[in-house]
């Protein structure tokens, strides 16, 4: 298992390589001059020319690509335009609070997903299934800005259950926290709820058509012993590779979510810079993101084993 | 409390009422067992009767789509929940099974009626330990705890001749060949010493060399735990010395039953005879063929009106297509046939013959399109 | 024309053309039938899906290609249709609730809302269909070639495509419409080079399947040019269960542009898109809910309408995912 996790973990170089590589070529390719590009159209001379030289834009684009990604293994992502803070200062703040939106709502979306998959697909065709299929569709049908704003609108305007932006650290008060980020969860937990809804039923039904789904009932164990025990995590093995690609999406409703919610996570450090054209911190942004996506697709890779024991000895027997 | 009464009970605990058992362990009444699709209605199990007693052997023979693994299966009440209908009773120890409710059954299941399955490979959940596989059922019947259940299922795997039992307990079944897969399964049957057991073709996804230990080990078994087993084969070689009586099964019902000795030596049924006639001989030259049964099996949505062999039967006269024959009386005791031309009879002789010099009769309009072959 | 097998006519094949291959192999087959596995699904899992295929699309289906149908017609007509300027403001009070003269109300700004929510699905309309054409046809050309021909094109184009893939889509999508300058041809630029990875790796499964089936190989063994095969055999198989998916497609891409318009960085106010008016409304939403909940309804039902048509023609053509 450790040799198989190594060889994921060199395949995964290239990969980042790679993705180290375009977003550097995304600021540095484009048409027209990267300097003016960050600095505005009405940028004097002069400080075109000293960003010029500050980003190496006369050398060859290696030389520069090299120098960027020495200086960002180094945790050197340059000075915001703005506010003439280090990038990586604000890149440290502004990802655990996005990091812990996804958590949550990956939380509730399993929470809620499991126990309504698994109804589905033990009485397809029921009214909950119905429903659940129903739900299903909507939900993805409703991007997170249109489910955003319609929680606002219900759960804060109207019942002020739920404040409607803001955000308090999870260190300074955790019960303000959770009730902060409760709603912005759930919103973003909607979409990926639906999807693995839709595939664990699929999952199960097959499963359940399984002989030793027959099996276990000829020895007479209880149906729910059966659906938990054996039916469930067979089921689960497309779901741990769709919710790893699912963080990809997730990562696109976290932005607009922050940008709602008003809550200061990487999104909405993002979509403010883009605003305010700092762009070596939504070059930054993008970076750790993908970076971050990246590295969850790797680990879900490396849980297959735990959950499927065949492919943990598959080297070992073959 | 006295004395006395402290004393019978706990006598009564230790030495359980030995009920002398009233009738047979297994009496299976006029079960049909019906499946609506799209097609039509599937008559998989049309009328199916007959019984067993303790620690006795069946063999269920017929070819695939003849209704025996339904039969099985209704037995235990494993049938789909849907677009099925099942008529007829199943009584086992007195109890009518197809009277009971799920929750009820599920205590039969696996702790009196075991069930093992056709293909080892798909049988065992593949992602969970081989021990909790036994464990769970022994610990649900038998309400033991962990350590015992552990001990018994060591126990049950040894028994069953798997090597290094205490490793295999905490594998997977991926890490067992086919063969030693069949015998966890066999395990997992046994764990609760049932009454009865029911395999579904236990041999037939298994290799010749494994087949011959499988049905070895479980006809040992059956004889050191008194359990009724029955054995359900497409092949009659595999019950041929297993069985003490042997049902063949052609369309959803019971064609011709017997016990073994009998039906080997006296078949009255042409297609038990064609089923014997396509068991390869040791004594035959090499090159000999080997009879194979023309046509296709019976089609089960709209069976024809007479026998339902008819189509592929060399016996087959007029009468065959119109009327069904019902199960009639053999000559040995236990011995019953549906059959109007039987094998080894003068009418039999005479129709083989007719057929031979004349051809067989063309079926009435209505089976045409049925003709076979 | 010199054509050696002039049986199936070229180009997009209809549903019967497409289901003709497997339908002729399952009654080639052996006759007997073996009822018994079917049969026996655990009880567990009473009804083996019979669902969709072979039953017709449904009533469902045939709502969402209405719905659809008006949703273009209305876009494609907007301009001779009798509608007020999406853009002028006052032509009515603000905040009006829907009434005769202004049938869906007016916004905070008296501008009217019928006019603006239909000129705005121009935005998503256009947006959707032309990033989905240009990525399937090139992610589709590209996974055609890949699929069929495999060997090392194949590894380098699923390698490309699935670094594609490892960009978050709306943040790649928002970086490169941040750098290029909002625009809607940047934004459609954006959403199809998105579209590319995931429809190339879906062309080239399907075609992979495909390409192993006996009429392409006897094709091939009977001597065809390679083209020759890809077009009329595998093209033809592949472009149903494309066509589908691609259906699909649009939805997240309409979602997609919403997106980036919610976060302005499409096309630019006072130009309506769904997007940027559930983003303007969102702010008098206390007082004027209905200006949020016009286009947020619209670009609900359609791309509810567009999801649900191509899974229904999906499974109608029964293209499986595993194919992926």
């Amino acid at each position: 298992m450790a040799r198989l996790a190594g060889r994921k973990f060199l395949l995964l170089i290239p990969v980042l390589l790679i993705v180290s590589i375009a977003t550097f070529l995304l600021l540095n390719l484009l048409p027209g001059d990267p300097a003016i590009n960050i600095l505005g159209l009405g940028a004097t001379p002069a400080a075109v020319h000293q960003l010029r030289q500050q980003l190496h834009l006369d050398d060859p684009i290696y030389l520069r690509y090299t120098h960027w990604l020495w200086q960002t293994l180094h945790g050197q992502l340059g000075e915001s335009y703005l506010n003439k803070e280090p990038v990586s200062t604000a890149v440290r703040q502004h990802f655990p609070v996005t990091l812990e939106l996804m958590v949550i709502s990956q939380v509730i979306a399993i929470i809620v997903s499991v126990p309504l998959g698994i109804w589905s697909a033990y009485r397809p065709n029921s009214w909950a299934d119905r429903a659940a299929t129903g739900f299903s569709f909507a939900m993805l049908a409703a991007p997170p800005y249109m489910l955003g704003v319609l929680m606002v609108f219900v759960f804060a305007v109207h019942w002020h259950v739920f404040p409607a932006t803001g955000y308090v650290g999870l260190t300074q008060n955790p019960f303000e926290n959770i009730r902060d980020l409760f709603l912005p969860s759930l919103t973003l937990a909607l979409g990926s709820l639906a999807v693995y809804v839709r595939l664990l039923r699929a999952e199960m039904i097959a499963t359940l058509q399984e002989d030793y789904i027959t099996m276990a009932r000829a020895k007479g164990m209880p149906t729910g012993f059966i659906l938990l025990r054996h039916a469930l995590r067979p089921s689960t093995f497309s779901l741990v590779t769709v919710a790893g690609l699912n963080v990809g999406t997730l990562i696109g409703g976290a932005f607009i979510i922050e940008y709602i919610f008003a809550i200061p996570g990487i999104g909405l450090l993002t979509v403010n810079s883009i605003y305010s054209r700092d762009y070596l911190v939504v070059q930054a942004c993008v970076l750790i993101v993908a970076v971050g996506f990246v590295l969850v697709n790797f680990f879900m890779d490396l849980m297959y084993p735990l959950l499927d024991p065949r492919t943990r000895h598959a080297r070992s027997s073959a | 409390m006295s004395y006395r009464s402290a004393r019978r009970r706990a006598s009564a605990h230790q030495y359980p009422v030995y009920r002398e058992p009233t009738g047979p362990l297994l009496e299976v009444i006029d079960l049909e067992t019906h499946f609506r699709t799209e097609r039509g209605i599937v008559r998989a199990v049309d009328g199916v009767s007959f019984s067993l007693d303790r620690g006795r052997t069946l063999g269920i023979v017929g070819e695939s789509g003849s209704g025996k693994t339904i039969l099985s299966r209704s037995i235990m009440g494993l049938l789909p929940r849907r677009n099925v209908t099942r008529h007829g009773q199943v009584i086992f120890q007195d109890r009518d099974l197809t009277a009971l409710s799920e929750a009820e059954l599920r205590e039969v299941r696996g702790a009196e009626i075991s069930m093992i399955f056709q293909d080892p490979m798909t049988s065992l959940n593949p992602v969970v330990r081989i021990g909790r596989q036994i464990t769970e059922s022994l610990r649900h019947h038998l309400g033991v705890d962990k350590e015992e259940a552990k001990d018994t299922a060591v126990g049950l795997l040894r028994s069953v001749g798997i090597p290094k039992p205490e490793r295999r307990f905490d594998e997977y079944p991926h890490q067992l060949s086919g063969g030693m897969r069949q015998r966890v399964i066999i395990a997992i049957a046994l764990a609760c010493g049932p009454k009865l057991l029911l395999a579904d073709e236990p041999t037939t996804a298994l290799d010749v060399t494994v087949q011959a230990q499988i049905l070895d080990l479980l006809a040992t078994q059956q004889r050191d735990r008194y359990m009724a087993m029955i054995l359900v084969t497409h092949d009659l070689g595999v019950v041929a010395g297993r069985t003490d009586e042997i049902a063949v099964m052609y369309a959803g019902k019971i064609v011709e039953k017997a016990p073994t000795t009998v039906l080997f030596k006296d078949m009255k049924m042409p297609y038990t005879e064609a089923l014997v006639q396509s068991i390869p001989r040791v004594t035959n030259s090499s090159h000999t063929r080997l009879r194979a049964i023309p046509g296709r099996p019976p089609d089960l949505v709209n069976p024809i009106p007479g026998c339902r062999f008819a189509p592929r039967c060399p016996y087959a006269q007029e009468r065959c297509w119109v009327d069904e024959p019902p199960l009639m009386e053999g000559v040995n005791p236990g011995h019953t046939y549906a059959c109007w031309f039987p094998v080894g009879t003068t009418e039999g002789r005479a129709a083989l013959e007719r057929n031979q010099q004349q051809g067989k009769p063309a079926p009435p309009a209505a089976a045409l399109e049925r003709k076979g072959a | 024309m010199h054509d050696p097998a002039p049986e199936r006519p070229a180009g997009i094949a209809g549903p019967s053309d497409a289901l003709a291959p497997s339908a002729t192999m399952v009654g080639g087959g052996s006759p007997s039938v073996e009822l018994e596995p079917e049969l026996l699904g655990s009880e567990l899992a009473p009804d083996a899906e019979f669902e969709t295929a072979r039953r017709g699309l449904g009533f469902g289906f045939w709502l969402s290609v209405g719905w659809l149908t008006v949703i273009v017609l209305l876009a494609v007509l907007a301009d001779i249709l009798p509608l007020e300027d999406p853009n002028a403001t006052f032509v009515g009070a603000p905040g009006l609730g829907p009434g005769l003269h202004h049938l869906l109300g007016t916004d905070e700004l008296g501008r009217d809302l019928l006019s603006r929510v239909i000129f705005g699905s121009r935005v998503s309309l256009i947006v959707g269909f032309t990033s989905i054409a240009v990525g399937m046809l090139i992610g589709g050309s590209i996974g055609l070639a890949a699929g069929y021909f495999r060997g090392k094109i194949d590894a380098i184009v699923t390698g490309l495509a699935n670094i594609l893939l490892a960009f978050p889509a709306l943040v790649l999508a928002l970086a490169i419409v941040t750098f290029m300058g909002p625009s809607l041809f940047h934004v459609t630029l954006a959403i199809s080079i998105l579209a590319i990875g995931p429809l190339t790796l879906l062309v080239r499964g399907s075609t992979i399947v495909f390409s192993q089936r006996e009429f392409v190989v006897a094709a091939r063994l009977l001597g065809a040019k390679s083209w020759r095969v890809v077009y009329r055999e595998i093209l033809a198989n592949v472009l149903p269960g494309a066509m589908s998916l691609g259906l699909i497609a649009v939805a997240v891409a309409i979602v997609a542009e919403g997106a980036l318009s919610f976060l302005g960085v499409s096309v630019r106010t006072p130009t309506a898109s769904w997007g940027n008016m559930i983003a303007e409304g969102r702010i008098v939403m206390v007082q004027h809910p209905l200006i949020t909940l016009w286009p947020a309804a619209l670009m609900f039902l359609t791309v509810l309408a567009l999801n649900f048509a191509g899974d229904r023609l999906r499974a109608y053509f029964d293209v499986r995912e595993g194919a992926l």
